[in-house]
């Protein structure tokens, strides 16, 4: 699974999916790109646009980090059906790109949260999800201060009933409540996919729940899922590039 | 791209056509952009401030809603040119539509 992560200028979680997908996964062709880059390269399966606070959240969180050099060739990517996590931030950036709808505002009740808590997996129908079990409840960190999703309600109601809402924040019994929100998201969003299903935009890290003695390590479900996807679909998944 | 026309200073510095009619043609603007959230979205920042207001004993005021305010200067031909530059601005990057409304507060003509 040749996985590009991309650094922004005030990324800080791109060690952490690095780590997380060649070390503890055991894919060795994972690798960086600095945003400058022209390209993402070619015969990629999986680009991560990690967690962080790229250039500083100016503007508005993952504004500016949609006119990196790079972006231009990971929307394209992206458009051509390659696949696309964002975490955090990069969940941010996705929307502010246009490649996810709607977009994640202050958290609110103000403030930054950062704590293990609990997500239900909604769907397991895609390449994001394919080895978890229905219902599943992960244990995973959040790390944020806008995370509260937010789109028009045409928006939600089309979310919902395309079945695009994968993870929702839950208690450890797996109940969506009030009170296991933790930014006010509507329906409790804490993770989204495109209509096609190669973008997958989430608040949550993953990348930082994939060894029990870090606290969890649930987060790995989402990532064998795509090595399992990849090594199911070599054909089909390679999306062409252009030089 | 075709190579762009050129033309000289008088002490032989190359610079393109394009560039040395936008030197001698352009006007020079401020233009003030002014970003709010739209209603039906929660500012915890401007609430969070009108409970501090309060506080203060400002009682009368009711609410409090937090934008941006953002100043660009301008070369353009005209004002309406250098309105469009600010608009397309908007649009594209310094508003997001989805819970943001902008207006441009005020075009300056500088001397």
């Amino acid at each position: 699974m040749k996985t590009r992560i991309i650094v922004f200028p005030g990324s800080n979680c791109d060690h952490d999916a690095h780590h997380a997908v060649k070390n503890v996964l055991g894919e060795a062709d994972t690798d960086f790109v600095w945003h400058k880059e022209g390209t993402i390269g070619s015969g990629v399966d999986l680009v991560i646009l990690p967690g962080g606070f790229s250039y500083g959240d100016y503007l508005r969180t993952g504004a500016i980090a949609r006119f990196s050099p790079v972006m231009k060739d990971v929307i394209d990517f992206a458009n051509k059906g390659g696949t696309v996590i964002g975490i955090c931030n990069g969940f941010q950036v996705l929307c502010e790109s246009g490649l996810l709808p709607g977009m994640l505002v202050r958290n609110s009740g103000l403030k930054f949260r950062s704590k293990f808590l609990h997500i239900r997996t909604e769907q397991t129908g895609n390449r994001f999800t394919e080895m978890l079990a229905p219902a599943q409840v992960l244990k995973i960190p959040i790390a944020h201060g806008e995370g509260n999703y937010l789109a028009e309600a045409n928006v939600i109601n089309e979310l919902e009933a395309n079945q695009q809402v994968v993870f929702r924040y839950s208690t450890e019994g797996g109940e969506v409540t009030e009170s296991s929100n933790p930014n006010g998201s509507v329906n409790g969003i804490a993770g989204i996919i495109n209509k096609a299903g190669n973008i997958l935009g989430l608040m949550p890290h993953p990348e930082r729940a994939c060894e029990a003695i870090l606290g969890s390590d649930d987060g790995l479900g989402v990532f064998r899922s795509l090595q399992h996807h990849f090594e199911n679909n070599r054909v089909g998944s390679q999306v062409a590039q252009t030089a | 791209m075709g190579t762009p026309e050129k033309a000289f200073y008088s002490d032989n510095t190359l610079i393109a056509l394009s560039d040395l009619k936008y030197c001698l043609m352009a006007m020079r603007y401020q233009i003030f952009v002014a970003t709010e959230r739209k209603e039906a979205i929660l500012d915890p920042q401007g609430k969070a401030t009108q409970h501090a207001l309060s506080t203060l004993g400002m009682n009368q005021i009711g609410d409090v809603r937090i934008g941006k305010f953002i100043r660009l200067d301008v070369s353009a031909s005209s004002q309406e040119e250098a309105r469009t530059i600010a608009e397309r601005s908007s649009d594209e990057l310094l508003a997001n539509p989805i819970m943001e409304t902008y207006r441009i507060v005020e075009i300056r003509e500088m001397a």
